[in-house]
C-alpha cells in the first residue's frame, strides 16, 4: 500500500461516497423497504445506495492496491468559486425583494468587479444593458412574471 | 466606494418602508391594479386555462386585467404560501381545487388552517369525474363491476392519475357507497392513466370526463358511470351516480379563494364579477370545449358545501391509509 | 389515400400569408427561447401560448409546432459553444460537440447539428404522415411491464456513457438514481428525502439539475483557467463541415432519425432520451469509439438527428390518439381543445386541414429553420470572441433567469447553485455526469413501472418475461450486458493461432 494514498484524489472521493452510500441505506430503511413483491418507498432508494457504497468501497480499494489509479492536484480555488456562488445565492434572496431589473443590475455589476476587475464604466455600462435586454427579452417579450420592486414599475 | 454603498443601501430601504405603508384601499377605487389569480397546477394545465378563460372574459365587467399566474408545487403549498404572504387587498386570488384545498390538508402538514385562513369567493365551474372500463372488458354496466368486486374484494385494480388524486377519493367513496373494495394502481398523470386502461393493462380506470373523451370516443375505453345527478353531455348513454342510487355527487370545482381577511366590500365586487364571468356566452363556450361544465355558485352556497366535502374526503384519507406523511 | 393532393393541400394552407408569417415567427422565438440555457421547449410553449389564443385553429397549432421546433434547434447551439444545454435533449451534444468547437471546429459542429436536425425532422415528418394510425396503436400496447423493460435496456446504455473508469461512471449512475427518488412516493406518498423543504415533495427538476451540473460549474472552471484568455482558441477553420465531416455523419444522422422517431412515439420517452440512446449506439458501432468525448462528429450528428426526429415522433399519439406523449404534447393537447378540436382518430378525416396543414408547415419550418440557423453559426463565433470576463456574467444571469421562469419558484435557483458546486467538485475529481442525468431520467421511470407491474401481477415478477413484448426486451437486455464480453473470447482465440506461428 501506498504511503500516501489517503491523499489521492480518488481516495477521498470514495470515502465520501462511501459514507453517502451507507447513509442513504440507513434512511431508506428507516422509511420502509416493503417486500420484493411489494416494494416500499424505500426499496429503490436502498438499492441505489447499497449500490453506491459497493461501488466506492471498490474504488477505495483500487486506490489502496494501487491498480494504476493515478493522482492529480484538485486545484480548487475556493475564494473566486465561492465569491460566484454567493453573488447568485444573493441574486435569489434578492430576486423577489427588490425586483428583478435592480437585482440584474447589481448582480452583474458585482461579478463583473470581482472576479477580473473591469473598469467601473465597463462594469456599470454592461450592467445596465444587460438588465434592460433581459427585461426586454423576458418580461416584454415572453411575458413570463418577474418579480416586481417595490418600485412598482419594474 | 463605500460611502456611495452606505448611501445606496439606506435610500433603498428608505423607499422600501414608505411604500409598505401605503393606506388600505377604497372599495369604490377598485380594482386600480391588475389582479392575479393564481392556480396549483402547471401552465397549459386545465386549472391554467380556466383562469385564463376567466381573464379572456373580464375585460367586459372589470376595469382591469387577471393575469393567470400557475404556482405548480409542493401539493399546493407554493400557490398557496404565495396566496397567505400576499398583501389581503384583493389582488391576488387562487383557483383552488378540491386537490389542495380539501385533500392536501389531510395529507401534507400545512403551516395554515384552510377554514382559518381562506375564504371561497365564488366556483366558476367544475369537472365531472366518471369510471370506466376497457373496451374488451366482460363488464357492461357498473352494476356488472360492483358484482364481480363483491366476489372479490381488493383484487379488481383501477388506475388514477396520483395517489392523492381527487379522482381517485371519488372513486373511493363510490366503493364504499358500494360497499366493494377496488387495488389502487398509480401513475404519474392523467394521460399514462388513461393509457394503462386504454391499453388493457389496467382493468378499471376512475378520471375526469374529458380526460378519458378522447379514449372513449376511439372506442378503446367504455364509460360505465358518472359521478353527477344529470347525464353528462359528452356521455348521453351513461348512467350517472344519482341513477343508480349512489351518493356521489362530487365534482372537480374550480372555485377562486381569497384571504379571509380581506374586505368583505372588495371580495363581495371580485364575487360579482365571478358570477358574471361563469354566465359569459364565450366562457360557456371555453368550458364547454375543455370538458368542464361552467356554472357559478356563490359564496356562501360553496361554503356549506366545502365544509361538508372536507369532512367525508378526511374519513376516507384516513380509511384509505393516506393521513399525513412522518 | 391520396397522399399527394392531401399534402398540396396542406401547402395551400401553409402559403396563405398569415400562416406562412406564423410559422416563421414560431421558429424565430423558439430558436431564441431555446438558445437561452434552460428555456427548453415545454418553457417556451408554455410562456407563448397565450399569444396564440386568438389565433384560427390551424394557424395557432403552426404556430406552437413551429415554437417547439426552433426550440428543439436552438438548444444545441449553446450545447456546442459555450458547453451549457440549452434542454435536458441537448445534453449529450455537449460530450462532443464542445470538443469540436474547442478545436476551432464549431462551425461544423453547429451545421452539422443544424443539417441533421433538418433531414430528421423531414423524415420523421415522412414517418408521421404515413405511419401514425399504425404505430399509435402499438404505443398502446406498452403497459407498465413493457416500460419496466424498456428503462432497463435504457438503463444498460449507460454502460456506453462511460468514456473513463466504469465504476466512477457506475457511482454516479447510482447517485442519479438516489437524486430521482427526491420527493413524495408515488404509491404512498411518503415523503423521501425532501429535507422538510415543500417544493421538494414534487421532486428535483432537470431542469435545475442540468443547468446546474452542466451550465453553471462549466462558467466555474472556466473562471479558474484564465478569464484572460478567449475559451474558443485558434480560428475558427471553417464554418461548415467538410466532405469527410459529411460522410461520417451520413449514417448516424439515418440512424438516429430512425431510433428519435420510434422512441419518440413512446408515452415518456422522448427526445432526451433518444439523444443518449444514439448517442451509446454511435459509440457502439463505431470503429474508433475512443474518439467519442474528444470530438467525434458522430456524436454531435447521432444525437442531434434523434432528439429532432423524436420531436416529430411525439406527434404521432397526439394527433392519432389524443395520447400527449410528452409534457410538451400535453400544452399542446390543451391548446387544441381549447380551439376546440379533439384529436383523436377521426381528426385526420374531422379536420384533414388541420392536419395536413400542420403536417405541411412542419416541412417548411425545418427548411425555414435550416435556413435560419446557418447564418447565425457565423453571429455566434463571433459573439464567442468576446472577452469571458464580460461574457460569464451574461452567461450565469441566463442561467438564473432561465431556471426561475421555467416553474416561478425561487427553490429551483438554489438548487441550480446547489448542483453548479456539486457539478464543478465532480469534475475536478474526475466524475462524469451524463450518467447521473441518464439514470435520473430512467430511475424513477423504472421504479414506477416496477411498482405498477407488480400491483397489477400481484407480487409476481413473472410478469416481466411472460409478457411478449416485455420478455423480448428484456432478453435483448441482457444479451447486450453480455456482449462485451465476446469480442474479447474471440481476439482471445485469434491471438494464439498468431502467436504459435511466430
Amino acid at each position: 500500500m501506498g504511503r500516501y494514498d489517503w491523499r489521492k484524489p480518488d481516495y477521498k472521493s470514495g470515502i465520501l461516497f462511501l459514507a453517502l452510500g451507507l447513509a442513504v441505506c440507513y434512511f431508506s430503511w428507516k422509511i420502509g423497504l416493503g417486500s420484493p413483491a411489494k416494494p416500499g418507498p424505500g426499496f429503490m432508494p436502498f438499492l441505489a445506495g447499497l449500490l453506491l457504497a459497493a461501488l466506492s468501497f471498490a474504488l477505495v480499494v483500487q486506490v489502496l492496491l494501487s491498480w494504476t489509479v493515478p493522482t492529480w492536484k484538485t486545484n480548487i480555488q475556493w475564494k473566486n468559486i465561492l465569491a460566484v456562488l454567493a453573488t447568485m445565492i444573493a441574486y435569489g434572496l434578492l430576486l423577489e425583494k427588490i425586483g428583478f431589473v435592480l437585482v440584474t443590475l447589481g448582480f452583474v455589476i458585482l461579478l463583473m468587479k470581482v472576479i477580473e476587475p473591469q473598469s467601473w464604466k465597463r462594469a456599470v455600462l454592461g450592467g445596465m444593458i444587460s438588465s434592460m435586454a433581459s427585461y426586454l427579452l423576458f418580461e416584454t417579450f415572453l411575458k413570463s412574471q418577474l418579480p416586481r420592486s417595490f418600485l412598482g414599475f419594474f | 466606494m463605500k460611502e456611495i454603498i452606505k448611501i445606496l443601501v439606506l435610500s433603498l430601504s428608505l423607499l422600501e418602508f414608505s411604500a409598505g405603508s401605503l393606506a388600505a384601499e377604497e372599495p369604490d377605487k377598485y380594482p386600480s391594479r391588475p389582479v392575479t389569480l393564481t392556480g396549483a397546477f402547471a401552465a397549459g394545465g386545465s386549472t391554467d386555462l380556466t383562469c385564463r378563460a376567466v381573464g379572456s372574459v373580464a375585460p367586459k365587467y372589470f376595469s382591469q386585467p387577471i393575469v393567470s399566474m400557475p404556482k405548480p408545487g409542493g401539493a399546493g403549498l407554493v400557490a398557496l404560501q404565495n396566496l397567505i404572504s400576499s398583501k389581503p387587498d384583493g389582488y391576488t386570488y387562487h383557483l383552488g381545487r378540491p386537490s389542495e384545498m380539501s385533500i392536501a390538508p389531510f395529507i401534507e402538514k400545512m403551516p395554515f388552517g384552510m377554514e382559518k385562513d381562506f375564504i371561497p369567493v365564488g366556483q366558476v365551474a367544475q369537472d365531472r369525474i366518471v369510471f370506466s372500463v376497457h373496451a374488451q372488458s366482460p363488464w357492461k354496466t357498473i352494476d356488472d363491476l360492483i358484482a364481480a368486486a363483491r366476489k372479490e374484494p381488493d383484487k379488481i385494480k383501477f388506475a388514477c392519475s396520483s395517489p392523492t388524486a381527487t379522482t381517485r377519493l371519488g372513486l373511493e367513496k363510490f366503493c364504499h357507497e358500494a360497499g366493494i373494495k377496488l387495488a389502487v394502481v398509480p401513475f404519474k398523470g392523467a394521460a399514462p392513466a388513461a393509457i394503462a386502461v386504454a391499453g388493457g393493462h389496467v382493468p378499471v380506470l376512475t378520471s375526469t370526463v374529458s380526460e378519458a373523451l378522447t379514449h372513449a370516443q376511439r372506442g378503446d375505453l367504455r364509460v360505465l358511470l358518472t359521478c353527477a345527478d344529470q347525464r353528462v353531455k359528452e356521455y348521453p348513454d351513461v348512467p350517472t351516480a344519482k341513477e343508480k342510487g349512489f351518493d356521489v355527487n362530487f365534482g372537480i370545482w374550480c372555485t377562486v379563494f381569497a384571504r379571509k381577511d380581506t374586505p368583505p366590500a372588495i371580495l363581495s365586487k371580485f364575487e360579482d364579477l365571478l358570477k358574471k364571468a361563469a354566465e359569459d356566452k364565450e366562457f360557456v363556450a371555453t368550458m364547454t370545449k375543455l370538458g368542464s361544465e361552467p356554472g357559478f355558485v356563490s359564496a356562501r352556497e360553496f361554503a356549506g358545501y366545502w365544509a361538508k366535502e372536507r369532512k367525508w374526503i378526511g374519513e376516507i384519507v384516513r380509511q384509505v391509509g393516506l393521513s399525513k406523511s412522518p | 389515400m391520396d397522399y399527394y393532393s392531401l399534402i398540396l393541400q396542406g401547402f395551400s394552407i401553409v402559403f396563405q400569408p398569415t400562416n406562412l408569417f406564423l410559422c416563421f415567427l414560431g421558429c424565430l422565438m423558439g430558436t431564441l427561447v431555446g438558445v437561452l440555457p434552460g428555456l427548453g421547449p415545454t418553457a417556451a410553449i408554455a410562456l407563448l401560448l397565450p399569444t396564440t389564443f386568438h389565433f384560427a385553429p390551424v394557424s395557432a397549432i403552426i404556430t406552437l409546432c413551429g415554437i417547439y421546433y426552433g426550440a428543439m434547434y436552438g438548444g444545441s447551439t449553446t450545447s456546442i459553444l459555450v458547453n451549457i444545454p440549452g434542454e435536458a435533449a441537448s445534453v449529450i451534444t455537449t460530450l462532443d460537440g464542445y470538443k469540436m468547437a474547442q478545436d476551432g471546429r464549431a462551425g461544423p459542429a453547429l451545421g452539422i447539428a443544424a443539417f441533421g436536425s433538418y433531414i430528421a425532422g423531414t423524415l420523421s415528418i415522412v414517418g408521421l404522415m404515413f405511419l401514425a394510425p399504425l404505430l399509435a396503436r402499438g404505443a398502446l400496447a406498452f403497459g407498465p411491464p413493457e416500460y419496466f423493460s424498456l428503462m432497463c435496456l435504457g438503463l444498460t446504455i449507460l454502460i456506453y456513457l462511460a468514456s473513463g473508469s466504469m465504476i466512477k461512471a457506475l457511482m454516479m449512475a447510482a447517485l442519479g438514481l438516489i437524486i430521482g427518488c427526491i420527493g413524495a412516493d408515488m404509491l404512498t406518498n411518503v415523503h423521501r428525502f425532501t429535507l422538510g423543504i415543500p417544493e421538494l415533495m414534487d421532486g428535483v427538476g432537470l431542469i435545475p439539475l442540468v443547468m446546474g451540473l452542466f451550465g453553471i460549474s462549466e462558467v466555474l472552471l472556466n473562471i479558474e483557467i484564465q478569464v484572460k484568455q478567449e475559451i474558443l482558441k485558434g480560428k475558427i477553420k471553417n464554418l461548415l463541415p467538410n466532405l469527410q465531416e459529411w460522410k461520417d455523419s451520413t449514417m448516424p444522422i439515418l440512424r438516429g432519425s430512425l431510433l428519435g422517431f420510434l422512441l419518440g412515439i413512446l408515452p415518456g420517452a422522448g427526445p432526451a432520451i433518444a439523444s443518449f440512446v444514439s448517442y451509446a449506439v454511435e459509440k457502439r458501432v463505431s470503429r474508433h469509439p475512443k474518439k467519442f468525448g474528444q470530438g467525434a462528429i458522430e456524436g454531435v450528428a447521432g444525437p442531434e438527428s434523434a432528439n429532432n426526429a423524436a420531436t416529430g415522433g411525439s406527434f404521432i399519439p397526439l394527433f392519432s390518439l389524443g395520447i400527449p406523449s410528452n409534457s410538451v404534447m400535453a400544452i399542446l393537447l390543451g391548446a387544441l381543445m381549447i380551439h376546440g378540436v379533439v384529436p383523436g382518430p377521426n381528426l385526420v378525416q374531422q379536420n384533414p386541414d388541420l392536419f395536413w396543414g400542420v403536417v405541411a408547415s412542419m416541412y417548411l419550418g425545418n427548411i425555414m429553420l435550416l435556413v435560419l440557423n446557418l447564418p447565425l453559426i457565423g453571429l455566434w463565433v463571433k459573439l464567442l470572441k468576446v472577452p469571458y470576463a464580460i461574457l460569464f456574467p451574461l452567461i450565469l444571469l441566463f442561467c438564473l433567469i432561465g431556471a426561475y421562469t421555467a416553474s416561478n419558484k425561487i427553490v429551483d435557483v438554489y438548487l441550480m447553485i446547489f448542483f453548479g458546486l456539486m457539478g464543478y467538485l465532480l469534475r475536478k475529481y474526475r466524475y462524469e455526469a451524463a450518467p447521473l442525468i441518464l439514470a435520473f431520467v430512467l430511475g424513477p421511470m423504472l421504479e414506477d413501472a416496477m411498482r405498477q407491474s407488480l400491483i397489477i401481477s400481484e407480487g409476481s415478477p413473472k410478469i416481466f418475461f411472460t409478457r411478449p413484448i416485455s420478455g423480448t426486451i428484456l432478453v435483448v437486455t441482457i444479451l447486450l450486458l453480455l456482449s462485451p464480453l465476446l469480442p474479447k473470447i474471440q481476439k482471445k482465440r485469434q491471438v494464439l493461432p498468431l502467436d504459435k506461428e511466430n
